[in-house]
């Protein structure tokens, strides 16, 4: 990767990361201002003195000599910091907060908020970090037995959910492998509970062709087979082939957990290259939510939905019912997204629409195990 | 005249909805572009086209934070500018110390794009710029998002400029570390 390239990706900065950085500069702003105000009222009188002194002069001399300011250099903008600073945070987010505001009604259970809030947390709390002495592991990828070197082992947020299957899939250890010769890197993750490979990333730029013989259709084919010899069959029946993306040398294909029909946010994904080959797997839920989704029914996604009928009328909004999507948090709570907009059929065009995502109360709360 | 009554007229298609944007956010983003390009032209050129492109964009998109949707565009329009008009030498003086800055993160050169999926990898640094602390968020945002420079930095954090070239050059190693560490080769 070109640094040009990490440039473009910083420019997907989220909106939540920049308000942050927004908000730290306005606090800083009030308190220089403060500063300043307090210092302006200590020296008053001198200041004052000084002023009525200067404007005095001010008014004999015509000032012909006067030196240029930028105010001489037209269109100059925020190359002045104080300037930009000001650009910077005098716009504020308050339309947005009233625009969500006349959405939401009061319900604790609604949230404004995006699909991705509520996913998968990939927090580590670290166990031990890359040994100094070399701890070396023999590991048989795909079918080629490779010394591998410990690179750290950690347990994910879910070591502290009340459910078994989400405790038990915590501990992971992460393995690092460099062929001096070739360059080929490979770094790959197994989880202690099962030996279970759920992360693996080749890093040869060999293995990313920009072209190769093999179709998206084909290599399909390769993906399902793939996920379906790794992690049996009974699990692959589980998760649905239901996105398909090409970009310019590999083909991702996304695995989705359905529930009751509905798409949830437990994924896994499968990259293969031009040729055909694996490139690259993220399948860090792979059976973590397991005993979560055991303690749901159909019933509480319908009275979920219903619940969102009833706090959005028909007659003020419609809700994209082809939008519905389950999420389960790292904690193990369910959360239904959708998409609103005030758009009344035949009656009124829209004029926005919104995300929001509703908390499914289920019993899951006493039949946690 | 507030974002919501701003993206109404987006929605009804009324040409007053780039005026207002214009009058509200045209000093903001032409800031923005300014830290890209430097060159005033450019920078207007620029500035109208983040106009036509929200026009295009909304609707369907309904931006969350009006003034954010807008710094994303202008910041992309104004580098993919530099890049295909070739202006190097025109530009600020920022984006190539920046690249130049971030060039430390990059280990494998032979490789023209991401070794993984960018949208990964955004998601990634997201998630490392959502546990910095305050100010060492603020300052790598202002530099690697607003392409803010050091003295700019500095004025706004209330700090040094040796501070923040410290906390710069700090958080890009943890940076380096971090997506090492989630199995990411830049």
């Amino acid at each position: 990767m070109k640094s040009n390239n990490l440039m473009e990706i910083m420019g997907n900065i989220s909106d939540e990361n920049l308000m942050r950085a927004e908000k730290y500069v306005r606090a800083q702003r009030s308190r220089k201002i403060f500063t300043k105000i307090a210092a302006v009222a200590a020296c008053l009188c001198i200041v004052t003195g000084t002023v009525l002194g200067y404007s005095i002069m001010s008014k004999k001399d015509t000032t012909p000599d006067k030196a240029p300011t930028n105010d001489a250099v037209p269109g100059k903008p925020a190359d002045d910091p104080v300037l930009f600073e000001f650009v910077f945070y005098s716009m504020s987010n308050e339309s947005t907060n009233t625009l969500k505001e006349d959405v939401k009604k009061a319900d604790a259970n609604v949230k404004i908020g995006n699909y991705s809030d509520i996913t998968f947390d990939i927090n580590k709390n670290v166990l031990s970090d890359r040994p100094n002495g070399e701890v070396t592991k023999e590991i048989e990828l795909f079918g080629t037995k490779r010394k591998m070197y410990l690179f750290g082992k950690y347990t994910t947020v879910l070591s502290q959910s009340s459910y078994n299957s989400m405790k038990k899939h915590s501990e992971i250890e992460e393995y690092y492998f460099e062929n001096e010769e070739t360059g080929e890197r490979e770094f790959v993750k197994y989880r202690l509970s099962d030996n279970q490979l759920i992360f693996y990333n080749s890093f040869s730029s060999k293995k990313r062709p920009a072209e190769g013989n093999t179709t998206i259709e084909e290599a399909k084919v390769i993906a399902e087979k793939l996920f379906a010899s790794m992690y049996g069959n009974e699990t692959a029946s589980v998760y649905r082939l239901d996105s398909t993306i090409e970009t310019q040398s590999l083909y991702r294909f996304i695995f989705t957990r359905y529930l009751y029909g509905y798409p949830t946010n437990d994924q896994i994904i499968i990259f293969i290259n031009k040729n055909g080959e694996l490139y690259g797997i993220n399948a860090e839920t792979l059976n973590v939510y397991d005993d979560v989704v055991k303690v749901i029914g159909e019933k509480d996604i319908k009275n979920a939905i219903n619940n969102i009928k009833i706090i959005y009328p028909e007659n003020k909004y419609t809700v994209l019912e082809d939008k519905y999507k389950i999420s389960i948090d790292v904690k193990g709570e369910f959360y239904l997204y959708t998409q609103i907009t005030d758009m009344v059929e035949g009656v009124k065009p829209a004029t926005f629409y919104m995300e929001i995502t509703v908390s499914i109360p289920i019993k899951s709360q006493v039949n946690k195990k | 005249m507030d974002d919501r009554q701003i993206i109404k007229l987006y929605f009804d298609r009324s040409e007053r909805a780039i005026t207002a944007t214009n009058k509200k956010y045209g000093k903001y983003c032409f800031a923005v572009a300014n830290n890209v390009l430097s060159d005033k032209r450019d920078c207007e050129e620029c500035v109208n086209d983040t106009w036509m492109t929200a026009w295009n964009t909304i609707p369907p998109t309904v931006p969350d934070v009006l003034k954010l949707f807008l710094a994303k565009i202008t910041r992309n329009l104004a580098i993919n500018r530099l890049k295909n008009d070739a202006r190097e030498k025109r530009g600020s003086r920022e984006l190539p110390i920046a690249l130049h800055e971030l060039s430390d993160l990059i280990t494998d050169n032979e490789d023209t794009e991401s070794t993984y999926d960018q949208k990964m990898l955004s998601a990634a640094i997201n998630g490392f710029i959502k546990n910095l602390r305050p100010l060492d968020c603020t300052v790598f945002v202002l530099r690697y998002f607003y392409l803010s420079s050091i003295p700019s930095i500095a004025n706004s954090c209330r700090i040094s400029q040796d501070n923040v070239h410290k906390i710069l050059s700090r958080t890009r190693q943890k940076l380096k570390k971090y997506l090492e560490s989630e199995g990411f080769s830049i």
